[in-house]
C-alpha cells in the first residue's frame, strides 16, 4: 500500500504542477493573442483604406476595374474592399458596424440609406472634404440626393434614370411610331390600350403598360405621374408633404383608369423574382417604367428594347434619378485616403470608363457628354431622360418609410379599398407624423 | 419503504461546497448560455424601453414603444397575419403528418420510398423552395393556373391578391413542414405497444375506433410537442415571405418578424422593433408554458 500511496501523491503533485502551469500558460497566451490582435488591428486600420462596396451585379466588372485603376494610381494606399450583393445586406452591415465602431472608412450605397446614416452625424461633409472636386461640374439632380441640412453627406459615383422602356417590335406591329413616343398622358393611354393583348377569356397575354411589381416601383410610378401632373412630393423646404393635392389625385386616377377602365395590365402582374423573369424580358409587357438596369436583361432575352422619355399630362417630359453614392465615415482614421478614392472615381477618365462598363449615368457632366458615352445607344438615352428629372430631391432621412406609406396608399386605391382622396389624406397624415419624429 | 428512502435521499438538497466540482464543470457552459442567450434577451427587453436607433443618441422612453404598439394598425395587422399563418400551418401540418405516419407505419409496399419523398421538402433550401413555388403560383404560366385553365376554371392571382397571398404561403409551408410532423409521429407510433392494438382487435374494435381511441390518445405527448415546435416555428416565419411577397400585397403577408426586420433595418427604429420582439417572445413563452402543462397533464 505505501508505495501506491506515494505514487498517488507523486501523481497528484505532478498534476497540480501541470494544471498551474497550464492555467498560467493559457492566461498568458490569451493576453498575448488579444494584445497582438489589438495592435495588429490598429496597425491594419491605420494602413488600409477599408471600403465597403455595393458595386455588384451589372456594376461588378466596372467596380473591379475602378478599384484596380486606383491601386495602380495610388500604390501607397492599401485598398481593402468588401463587396455586398444587395443594398439591404450592406445596410445591415453598416448599421451594426456603426454601432460597434467598426464602420469602414468609405462605402458606396443607395442614396436613401446614406441619408438615414447621416441622422446620427456619422458621416463627413464631403463638400468641404473633396477639395479637388468642382461641384458645379457634377449633375445637380443626382447630387441633390446627398444634400441634407446644408451638408453633402454623400456624393454619387453614378445614377440611374427612369424612362419608358418599350418593346419596339410590339410598338411597330401596333402601327405606333417607336422613335417619337407618346407626347402626353392621352397619347400614353392610347399607346397602352393599343399594345395590350388579352385572350378571349380575358387572360392577359401582353400588358400594354406594366405599372409596378413592388412597393418601390409603386412609389416610382406615382411620383413620375405626380410630377407629370405638375406636383411634388414635398414642399420647397421638405418640411411637409405636398403629394395629397389635385396633382396627386390626378396621378392616382390616371393609374386607376389605366388599370380598371382600359385594363392595360392586371394588379400584381409580373410580381416575381425580377431580372430575366420580369414581364418585359419575357415578352409579356410592351411598356414599363425602365431604368438603366433594365437594358442588359432585356437585350439578353432577345427583346427589341428601347427607351423613350416619360410624358407629362399636358406635354413635356419628366423622370427620376436614383444615385449610388460614396460616403466617408466621420470616425474614419483614413479620411484622406477615402477622399483620394472618391476624387479618383470622379475624374473624367474613371467616370467615362465606369459609365461605359456599367451602362449607368455618370455624375460628372463632362463625362455625360463624352463622345464615347454618347455613342452608346442606351446610355445616351438614359442620360437624356435624366435631364428631365427635377433638380430638387426628396432627400429626407425617413425616405424609405415614406415609400412604403405612399405605395400602400396607391395600392389601397387600386384595390378599391378606399378612395384616392382618403388614401392620400391618410398617407399625408402618416408622413407628417414620420417627419415629426 | 426502501424506494421512499432512496427517493428522499436523491431529493435532499446538497450544499454548494459538496458539489463545487460539478458547478465548476458547468461554469463554462453557463457562461456561454448567459452570453449567447440570456444577455441578448435581457438586452432586447432593455432596448425595447428606449428609442435606440444605432445612429442617434439613445433615450429611455420606458413603455412608449409598447403603448405605440397597441395603437399601431400595421402591427395589429401583422399580429392577425401571424395568428392566421400559425393556425393555418400548424393544424393541417399535424393532421397530414399524422395521416401520412399512420399510412406509412403499416406494411405498405414502398413505404421507405414514400417516407423519403414526403421528407424531401424538409431538406430543401427554403429560399430555393420559395423561388420554385413562385413559379408554381405564377398567374400566367404557372402549373396551378395552367391546370385551372385546362379545366375551364378562371386563373387565380395566388400571390398578387391580398385575399389569397397568405393562404398561398400557408400551402407552401404545409408542403414543406408536414414531413417533419410525419417523422415525429412515426417515432411516436413505434413507441405504442403492439399488444394494445391486438387486445383491441380481439375485443372487436373497428379501425376507426382504434385510431381515435388508442392511436390519437397514445400520441398526445407527441402531438403537444409537435404543436409547440410548429407554433414557435410559424410565429417566426420570415424567409419565405421575404422572398415571395416581401410582406405584400397591401401588407397582407406582413408577419410580426417581417415587420420587426423592416422596422429595425429599414426604418432604424431598433427600440420599437425590440418591443415587437419582446411581445413575440412573451407570446411564444405563453404558448410553450400552456403546451408543456398540457403535455404533463397528458402524461399523468
Amino acid at each position: 500500500m505505501p508505495p501506491v500511496a506515494r505514487s498517488q501523491g507523486s501523481n497528484e503533485m505532478t498534476f497540480k504542477s501541470n494544471r498551474r502551469q497550464f492555467l498560467f500558460g493559457a492566461a498568458a497566451s490569451s493576453l498575448a493573442i488579444t494584445a497582438a490582435g489589438g495592435i495588429g488591428r490598429a496597425f491594419a486600420q491605420d494602413q488600409q483604406l477599408v471600403f465597403w462596396s455595393q458595386l455588384a451585379g451589372s456594376k461588378k466588372a466596372a467596380g473591379e476595374a475602378l478599384e484596380a485603376a486606383f491601386k495602380t494610381a495610388h500604390p501607397g494606399i492599401a485598398l481593402n474592399s468588401s463587396l455586398f450583393a444587395e443594398p439591404s445586406q450592406l445596410n445591415e452591415k453598416i448599421l451594426t458596424a456603426i454601432n460597434g465602431n467598426t464602420a469602414p472608412d468609405l462605402f458606396i450605397q443607395h442614396w436613401d440609406y446614406t441619408l438615414t446614416y447621416s441622422t446620427g452625424d456619422k458621416l463627413a461633409d464631403l463638400k468641404a472634404g473633396l477639395a479637388n472636386v468642382d461641384f458645379a461640374g457634377l449633375d445637380a439632380s443626382l447630387l441633390a440626393y446627398g444634400n441634407i441640412g446644408g451638408q453633402q453627406v454623400s456624393v454619387p459615383l453614378y445614377g440611374t434614370s427612369r424612362g419608358l422602356g418599350i418593346n419596339r417590335k410590339y410598338v411597330t406591329e401596333a402601327g405606333l411610331d417607336a422613335d417619337k413616343g407618346p407626347q402626353d398622358w392621352a397619347e400614353l393611354r392610347e399607346w397602352a390600350k393599343a399594345l395590350t393583348k388579352r385572350q378571349d377569356n380575358g387572360l392577359l397575354e401582353v400588358a400594354g403598360l406594366s405599372m409596378f411589381h413592388n412597393d418601390l416601383e409603386t412609389w416610382e410610378i406615382f411620383t413620375l405621374l405626380l410630377q407629370g401632373a405638375g406636383g411634388t412630393l414635398f414642399n420647397d423646404d421638405l418640411t411637409a408633404p405636398a403629394f395629397g393635392g389635385p396633382e396627386g389625385l390626378a396621378a392616382i386616377n390616371f393609374m386607376f383608369e389605366l388599370l380598371h377602365t382600359d385594363k392595360v395590365t392586371d394588379l400584381g402582374f409580373g410580381l416575381g423574382p425580377g431580372g430575366s423573369a420580369s414581364p418585359i424580358n419575357q415578352g409579356r409587357a410592351a411598356m414599363i417604367i425602365a431604368g438603366n438596369y433594365s437594358t442588359n436583361n432585356a437585350l439578353k432575352a432577345g427583346i427589341e428594347f428601347d427607351v423613350l422619355p416619360i410624358p407629362m399630362e399636358k406635354g413635356g417630359f419628366t423622370s427620376l434619378v436614383d444615385p449610388f453614392s460614396f460616403a466617408v465615415t466621420k470616425a474614419s482614421p483614413n479620411q484622406a485616403a477615402a477622399v483620394s478614392f472618391v476624387e479618383f472615381a470622379l475624374s473624367q477618365e474613371q467616370q467615362v470608363a465606369f459609365a461605359l462598363a456599367s451602362k449607368n449615368v455618370p455624375v460628372l457632366k463632362a463625362a455625360q457628354q463624352d463622345p464615347t458615352v454618347q455613342a452608346d445607344p442606351f446610355l445616351s438615352k438614359f442620360i437624356k431622360t435624366a435631364s428631365f428629372a427635377p433638380p430638387k430631391a426628396a432627400a429626407i432621412p425617413a425616405f424609405s418609410r415614406m415609400v412604403t406609406i405612399i405605395a400602400r396608399a396607391v395600392q389601397e386605391t387600386l384595390f378599391k379599398r378606399v378612395t384616392a382622396e382618403e388614401a392620400l389624406k391618410a398617407a399625408e397624415a402618416e408622413v407628417i407624423a414620420v417627419l415629426g419624429r | 419503504m426502501a424506494l421512499q428512502s432512496s427517493t428522499a435521499l436523491a431529493r435532499r438538497p446538497q450544499s454548494f461546497t459538496q458539489n463545487w466540482s460539478a458547478y465548476a464543470f458547468l461554469t463554462p457552459a453557463l457562461i456561454i448560455l448567459f452570453l449567447s442567450l440570456l444577455l441578448p434577451a435581457a438586452a432586447t427587453v432593455v432596448m425595447s424601453l428606449t428609442d435606440i436607433s444605432f445612429l442617434r443618441p439613445t433615450n429611455f422612453v420606458w413603455f412608449d414603444n409598447y403603448i405605440k404598439l397597441v395603437s399601431d394598425s400595421r402591427f395589429r395587422q401583422a399580429v392577425g397575419n401571424t395568428a392566421y399563418y400559425t393556425v393555418g400551418v400548424t393544424l393541417p401540418t399535424m393532421a397530414l403528418g399524422l395521416l401520412a405516419a399512420v399510412a406509412l407505419n403499416g406494411k405498405l409496399r414502398g413505404r421507405i420510398v414514400f417516407r423519403t419523398i414526403f421528407y424531401l421538402p424538409v431538406l430543401t433550401s427554403l429560399i430555393a423552395a420559395a423561388v420554385v413555388w413562385m413559379y408554381v403560383y405564377e398567374p400566367y404560366s404557372g402549373p396551378i393556373n395552367g391546370t385551372l385553365t385546362q379545366l375551364g376554371l378562371p386563373p387565380q392571382p395566388w400571390l398578387q391578391s391580398p385575399n389569397l397571398a397568405m393562404t398561398s404561403l400557408i400551402v407552401m409551408a404545409i408542403w414543406r413542414d408536414f414531413g417533419t410532423a410525419m417523422i415525429i409521429y412515426l417515432a411516436g407510433l413505434q413507441d405504442i405497444p403492439k399488444d394494445i392494438y391486438e387486445a383491441a382487435r380481439l375485443d372487436g374494435a373497428k379501425t376507426k375506433d382504434i385510431f381515435f381511441r388508442i392511436t390519437v390518445p397514445m400520441l398526445s405527448n407527441v402531438t403537444f410537442y409537435l404543436m409547440i415546435i410548429l407554433i414557435v416555428q410559424t410565429f417566426q416565419v420570415f424567409g419565405a415571405i421575404y422572398v415571395m411577397t416581401n410582406g405584400g400585397p397591401l401588407g397582407s403577408t406582413e408577419t410580426i418578424v417581417f415587420q420587426m426586420y423592416q422596422t429595425a433595418f429599414g426604418y432604424t427604429e431598433f427600440g420599437y422593433a425590440a418591443a415587437m420582439s419582446t411581445v413575440l417572445f412573451l407570446a411564444i413563452l405563453l404558448f410553450s408554458i400552456i403546451g408543456t402543462k398540457l403535455m404533463r397533464r397528458g402524461e399523468s
